[in-house]
């Protein structure tokens, strides 16, 4: 075993021992160094939510469509579990990662999120501790994740301070027109044999504060680190390699640094309100971006809150990247991403909520404590993936 | 090393605002508005990192997601 499988297994066995830990907190925890519950349990009764959330995004190669079902359950005893089903159906998926044959196809994905937390009264402190597991699977890709979280609340909740350690493997495979790709390894697992190319292994780890200054305004503050190694391409794009097609290679490691703030501010006289963002990000790929937003609130009555907002992206190039036809035999690594790419977007968005509390008394009354949202993006992209719209649409009704 | 360098006076400065300040729950109204609270945005902002993630280089800051080959 090598030192960086070694490496690997330890940090996989952690990350299933902390999240083996924290489920069995939020399920059967209660009492844990001495802390009181802080959940009411004179009730008896259980509380939760229902999402229902409608996706849409188009682009001049892909076209995705992603209904999603949300539910969130809090015990009387403060354990707090949520469940997340997304179904993707993707058209065109590949040609759109940059693949020069154009090969058009429909593939569907489908995702599965579960989430448990608790929460542990430390007197002065509030602590909750969660874990979470993620499932994805489509035709050529398998993609699992696990981690777990911890949320301190300190100065009667004025700040929380959280922290979240997750480990992700996927399984990366190619299907073409219905051909089998020869498989590399033949231990292919759930992902057929017949395309499964690599695996892809990674850590994440977030750290973030947030503080609320006034009664009118708070501030966040996010610090992440990823790190993946294992099969970095995408398995469809191709590169002419001096007039020869070759398969797409990137680097086998990667570590990527993100640090982002949040201020938000509300004026009661207009019942405005303003949320300034801003993040900063590098990765040892030589690949740096500045990501500022700007978002506007404006409430309408007492039941309608709309949004405007503007997101600008920019990035240099990774150190391997070059224009189309320029790579060489020499070149370790060829890519084929447009993502890869120095470029720049801008994002133009509007948002309308609509609160429910006017359905009450009618037959839809089980609504009215609900809300609902619908909104629209115009992305104008400047990379070769082109403009892009995103549409969504929610109904969240509490229970 | 650029990024400790942001990192530091900006978790000293968060820090500090931490050990001082406490505006007490029956103060925090207009916190909990739409317009204010984070909640209200949560179920879009999936999709979104998705999306963002798979179109740009970059990765993190406001929740990423794994899951598609179009991430690579």
């Amino acid at each position: 075993m090598t030192p960086l499988t070694k490496r690997r297994a330890r940090l996989r066995v952690l990350v299933i021992g902390l999240a083996s830990l924290m489920i069995g907190l939020g399920l059967f925890g209660d009492d844990w160094l001495g802390a009181r519950l802080s959940a009411d349990e004179a009730s008896g009764t259980w509380t939760g939510e229902l999402t229902l959330q409608g996706n849409y995004y188009w682009e001049t190669s892909t076209r995705v469509v992603a209904p999603e079902f949300g539910v969130r359950l809090t015990s009387p005893e403060g354990t707090t579990i949520t469940a997340d089903y997304l179904v993707d159906a993707i058209t065109s998926a590949s040609i759109a990662a940059g693949v020069i044959e154009d090969i058009r196809f429909t593939e569907v994905r489908n995702q599965g999120t579960i989430t448990i937390s608790r929460e542990l009264d430390l007197g002065d402190a509030q602590l909750r501790l969660g874990a979470y597991g993620r499932i994805s699977h489509e035709p050529d890709y398998l993609a699992t994740g696990l981690g777990v979280n911890a949320t301190l609340s300190l100065n009667q909740r004025s700040t929380l301070i959280m922290a979240s350690i997750g480990y992700i493997h996927d399984d990366v495979g190619a299907v073409l027109r219905g051909m089998n790709v020869t498989a590399t390894d033949p231990g292919g697992r759930m992902l057929s044999n017949r395309g499964r190319l690599g695996e892809l292994e990674g850590v994440n780890t977030s750290l973030t504060v947030q503080q609320i200054v006034l009664p009118n305004l708070w501030l966040s503050a996010t610090y992440d680190l990823v790190y993946t190694q294992g099969f970095l391409a995408n398995a469809y794009r191709s590169v002419m390699v001096q007039g020869v097609l070759s398969p797409e290679a990137h680097p086998g490691e990667r570590t990527r640094h993100a640090i982002s703030g949040r201020l938000a501010y509300f004026f009661e006289p207009t019942r405005t309100a303003i949320h300034l963002m801003y993040r900063s990000y590098f990765d040892d790929w030589d690949l740096a971006a500045v990501n500022p937003e700007v978002r506007l609130y404006q409430e309408i009555g007492d039941a309608v809150t709309l949004r405007a907002r503007y997101r600008f992206y920019a990035q240099t190039r990774s150190f391997f990247w070059r224009p189309v036809d320029m790579f060489t035999t020499d070149d370790p690594f060829v890519t084929a991403d447009p993502k890869m790419a120095a470029f720049a977007s801008h994002l133009l968005g509007f948002r309308a909520l609509v609160q429910l509390d006017f359905l009450s008394g009618s037959p839809l009354s089980f609504l009215s404590r609900g809300y609902f949202d619908l909104s629209f993006d115009y992305l104008w992209q400047g990379s070769r993936f082109g403009d892009a719209v995103i549409a969504q649409s929610g109904l969240h009704v509490p229970f | 090393m650029r990024l400790l360098r942001l990192t530091v006076p900006l978790a000293i400065a968060l820090a500090g605002l931490s050990g001082c300040v406490t505006v007490a729950p029956y103060q925090r109204g207009l916190l909990s508005r739409p317009a204010m609270s984070t909640d209200f945005e949560a179920s879009e902002s999936g999709f979104r990192a998705h999306v963002h993630d798979s179109r740009e280089g970059a990765t993190g800051g406001y929740g990423s997601t794994g899951g598609g080959c179009g991430c690579n």
